[in-house]
């Protein structure tokens, strides 16, 4: 006759589990037992003890505990291990309570107030407008966006979701950055677009190119809280990311279809300077040329940094970079880019310069990256991608760090001398 | 039937029924479909198929590329879907054009019809839904992935039961997704209406299949096509049609090949296939080519696989008339409406007496979408037709569908849709190629938007620089035109209308038959009296040397 068969909780004081509605639900199928396997490497003699205490479960409710292979080996008994909710149990509420503290005692600290700002953007035939106005009320923010452009029947459009993530993720960064991403952080912040904006647009709205708006609201958000949090905002990036989108029939009549990122400055902020060709405020990687070109009948002739293009100031704007690319196949090529930036420049904080604004030529000839292309064969393309802007007087940026993006070839000694007032008599051989 | 043979009267019987079927289920896809395209347009086919996949009967007043198509694209889904898997009340639904008629608009369906457990025909439809989403249906479209949702060969009705997911994902992809959603179940009930009635009929008449019905229909309507073929003389007749196409103009170059009683109808030497969606795939250009040679050969006999026998047609893959996969292909009908003057120009010295000059096709159409004031979402097709090309004893009809039987959207269902209003629909005086037998009129459309919001606006229009031929002297039709606002405009793009703007769109004429000096005078002043023929061309064109004025008849 053999034991009858009986399921374990491993719950620990530290993190009971409500037992009623588990046993409600296995009953009539076996009998529950508590068993507090706490959550942490258990020695050799432990796993022993407990694998004793375990002995004859068919099943583990785990929450928390710390379950080994070793130790499962020694239950031959056991079917099936189960881990305990998905729903807000009270070790949840710890994380989120937790996290929620952190982000209004740093909310707190800005001064109660109406902070507004605007940027502009490229658009498609003209520019759209992103108007913000974040109100802090004690540990609370409402991130509010009444007075942006109304939807456009061009797929520059953004739905809430969208907006509220990159909202509530620019309020992370700058409130919160240490404490892990969670519920927590989110609970201080509401964010509001009035509805038919390009930041809340009705169905059918198209929104394929939803970052060239979307990845504006950091330097939405940044701008507005500038003069409240001056040490803790980012001069705006040659964001949004770039993208080459491509399509066609590659030699071998394999259809292909990529899309390619490439990425901008970022902005420079207090003590840093942007860093060159850097995701902000995604966190897309650039597409490797060997990746490209493997997947593509395109090849990248040049891939580099725009010397001088960051805006200067006291810490400087991240450079943007250049690439050319040719298209090797024998038939054409469907183009399309995410781009923005070629008439919006990245602003600079505090003194700090503007960046400089992107461009594509397709054979020489500037081209309207917001429509579709087609690349023949032997065609060049060349994108300039746009850059950081830069934080505070660049009159008072340090001279070796002058000197170091002279020596780098990232600065030209003229520029040194306008916008830095650089009176050194550097040349790469006198260092 | 214990009977070798069917005796002549009991065919006449079965073949009418069957007929009588296929139009009585096709009107159930009319009044019980939710687009305008179907309802009013006419712009679907229904076709009852032995279970291989030939056409028994089909519906008379549709569409002569899916009656065409509908046999091919049976024949397609039976390789994905073989004969065994079948079970009552399926229907599979596919719009792929290179197994369905040749653009994502045309949904086409199959579903079996058993009596006693055995699968004993299928009943195909194709519809042209309103929309299947994409972009708005231009031949500007590069590839085919932009002309909207691709639906591959699919149980949509599982053992009668819808398959609920398939409906959303199409639900979602689509502008007016309960149009859409209408139009897909009128093939339901349609499909089932023409199931129950093969099986009363399999009852009344005791038959246990319709395999001897069918292949004695078949071998009937093939003897009197390959009848009429053998009385044209042997030989390579060639001829060639040029159309707008979308930068430069495209070919179609068609050689016919009459040898005893078959043909072989060949494009060798047509333009290479166009990123833009001006290609037709081979299923379409089939349908038109055999359409073409029914229409000349065998006109009063009903159609089906037997018509199709003697005729095979082939065309370079990589050309605009049997382009590769994914080439986008939604303004087909720019392309292979042409089919029918291309064959009819090749038969013309052949023929004479058979052909007809070029029409002012392909049918025109106003694409329209955008959101009304009651913030409804609307997205409609409005038809519009040209001139008919004149014939031996013939004139062309004015504003009459050839080759495609499209119906004109009326006025009244187009303002009720869309928020335009049709200023003026007029046949336009003098634009008929001048002829013994005169080509008919084209018309001019004058529309102004109504709406408080801009309208997106594409065509399905052609013959701007390629005229409607004339033939054996008769006068090439006048081309069309389209203006915005007072400026002519490229009707292959996309445009945008806004509120208060005037569209002109000016649809091309047929072209005439026979020297117009041969026309007979009380033809010329039943014209003049009517006032489609002004009495400067009939001096000019026409030799006419009455003293005609309104007031002297």
């Amino acid at each position: 006759m053999p034991a009858r068969r009986w399921v374990a909780v491993t719950a620990t004081a530290d993190f009971p589990v409500a037992l009623a509605p588990v046993k409600e639900a296995l009953a009539g199928v076996a009998p529950v037992r508590t068993v507090p396997l706490p959550f942490r490497p258990l020695g050799r003699a432990e796993e022993a003890t407990f694998a004793k205490k375990l002995q004859g479960a068919e099943g583990i409710l785990l929450r928390p505990g710390y379950v080994t292979p070793s130790l499962l080996d020694q239950l031959p008994a056991l079917k099936a291990v189960a881990v305990h909710g998905a729903g807000v149990d009270q070790v949840d509420v710890t994380i989120f309570q937790r996290s929620e503290n952190a982000m209004r005692e740093a909310i707190k600290k800005v001064p109660d107030g109406e902070y507004r700002f605007q940027v502009s953007t490229d658009g498609y035939d003209e520019p759209l407008v992103i108007r913000v106005e974040v109100r802090v009320r004690g540990s609370s923010i409402l991130v509010d966006y009444t007075g942006s452009s109304p939807q456009v029947d061009r797929g520059l459009n953004a739905t809430l979701n969208y907006v509220y993530a990159y909202s509530a993720y620019s309020l992370k960064c700058l409130f919160c950055p240490a404490v892990p991403n969670n519920e927590g952080n989110y609970r201080p912040v509401t964010v509001s677009a009035p509805e038919g904006s390009i930041l809340n647009p009705r169905y059918p709205a198209p929104v394929n190119g939803r970052s060239m708006v979307g990845h504006f609201i950091p330097s939405a958000i940044f701008g507005a809280l500038c003069k409240a949090v001056p040490e803790l905002v980012q001069a705006a990036s040659g964001s949004p990311t770039w993208a080459i989108n491509a399509a066609g029939i590659a030699k071998d009549n394999r259809r292909f279809a990529g899309n390619f990122f490439l990425n901008g400055g970022q902005g420079a902020s207090n003590e840093h300077d942007g860093r060159a060709c850097l995701c902000f405020p995604s966190n897309t990687s650039a597409t490797p040329i060997e990746v490209l070109e493997h997947m593509v009948p395109l090849l990248v002739e040049r891939k580099a940094v725009i010397r001088d293009s960051g805006g200067a100031g006291e810490f400087c704007g991240g450079d943007g970079q250049q690439v050319i690319v040719k298209s090797l196949s024998d038939s054409p090529i469907l183009l399309t880019f995410l781009s923005e930036r070629t008439r919006h420049p990245a602003y600079g904080l505090f003194g700090g310069r503007n960046g400089r604004v992107g461009k594509v030529t397709l054979n020489g000839r500037p081209i309207n990256p917001k429509r579709q292309w087609v690349m023949h064969p032997g065609d060049r393309l060349v994108l300039e991608v746009p850059s950081g802007g830069g934080y505070g007087d660049p009159k008072k940026r340090r001279r070796d760090l002058i000197e170091r993006d002279l020596r780098e070839g990232l600065l030209s000694l003229q520029k040194a001398r306008t916008e830095y007032n650089y009176d050194g008599d550097f040349s790469v051989s006198s260092l | 039937m214990a009977r070798k043979g069917l005796d002549a009267i009991t065919l006449e019987v079965l073949w009418s029924r069957l007929i009588a079927i296929a139009e009585e289920a096709a009107t159930e896809v009319a009044r019980t479909a939710f687009s305008t395209t179907v309802r009013e347009s006419k712009n679907f086919a229904l076709v009852i198929l032995d279970p291989r996949g030939h056409s028994i009967a089909q519906s008379s007043a549709t569409m002569p590329s899916f009656v065409g198509a509908i046999p091919l694209t049976a024949r397609h889904l039976l390789k994905a879907f073989p004969l065994e898997v079948w079970v009552q009340d399926d229907l599979v639904l596919v719009n792929d054009p290179w197994i369905s008629t040749s653009h994502l608009q045309d949904v086409s369906s199959l579903s079996p019809v058993f009596y006693k457990k055995n699968l004993i025909a299928f009943v195909g439809i194709t519809t042209h839904v309103t929309d299947m989403g994409g972009k708005l249906r231009s031949p500007e479209v590069r590839e085919i992935y932009e002309e909207g949702l691709q639906l591959p060969p699919c149980k949509f009705l599982n053992a009668g039961k819808v398959n609920q997911d398939i409906l959303r994902i199409i639900r979602q992809n689509v502008r007016v997704p309960d149009q859409v959603e209408g139009d897909l179940i009128s093939h339901v009930s349609a499909s089932k209406l023409a199931a129950r009635r093969i099986q009363e009929m399999m009852e009344e008449y005791r038959l246990r299949d319709l395999d001897q019905v069918a292949s004695t229909i078949f071998q009937r309507s093939e003897n009197a096509m390959r009848e009429a073929i053998k009385k044209v003389p042997d030989g390579e007749y060639r001829f060639q049609v040029s159309t707008d196409g979308y930068d430069e103009p495209l070919v179609i170059r068609v050689e016919v090949r009459v040898r005893g009683s078959s043909i072989l109808v060949d494009y060798t030497g047509s333009s290479p296939q166009v990123d833009r969606g001006l290609n037709a795939t081979l299923n379409y250009v089939y349908a038109y080519s055999a359409y073409s040679l029914k229409c000349l050969f065998c006109p009063a006999v009903p159609n089906n696989e037997g018509n199709y026998r003697p005729v095979t047609v082939s065309a370079p893959e990589g050309s605009i008339l049997n382009p590769r996969y994914p080439a986008p292909v939604n303004g087909r009908s720019m392309v292979g409406h042409f089919i029918p003057s291309a064959i009819f120009g090749a038969l013309c010295k052949a023929v004479p007496e058979l052909v007809q000059a070029a029409s002012g096709s392909p049918t025109w159409a106003i694409n329209a979408a955008g959101i009304a004031k009651d913030n409804r979402r609307f997205a409609g097709n409005f038809f519009l037709n040209g001139g008919q090309g004149a014939s031996n004893e013939h004139d062309g009809r004015a504003c009459l569908c050839f080759p495609s039987n499209t119906s004109a959207t009326p006025i009244e269902v187009l303002e009720h849709m869309v928020p335009l209003l049709v200023e003026r629909k007029a046949v336009i005086r003098d634009s008929g190629g001048a002829g013994e037998f005169c080509g008919g009129d084209g018309q001019q459309v004058i529309v102004k938007s109504l709406s408080d919001s801009p309208i997106l606006l594409t065509f399905l229009s052609e013959r701007t620089r390629h005229p409607a031929y004339g033939l054996f002297g008769g006068r090439n039709g006048r081309v069309g035109k389209v203006t915005l606002n007072g400026r002519p405009i490229n009707p292959k793009r996309q445009w945008v209308m806004h509120p208060g703007d005037r569209l002109v769109l000016e649809v091309p004429s047929g072209g005439g038959y026979g020297d117009p000096k041969k026309r007979r005078r009380d033809l010329i002043e039943r014209d003049l009296r009517e006032g489609l023929l002004s009495l400067q061309k009939a001096r000019t064109e026409y030799n006419y040397d009455g003293d005609f004025s309104v007031s002297s008849l």
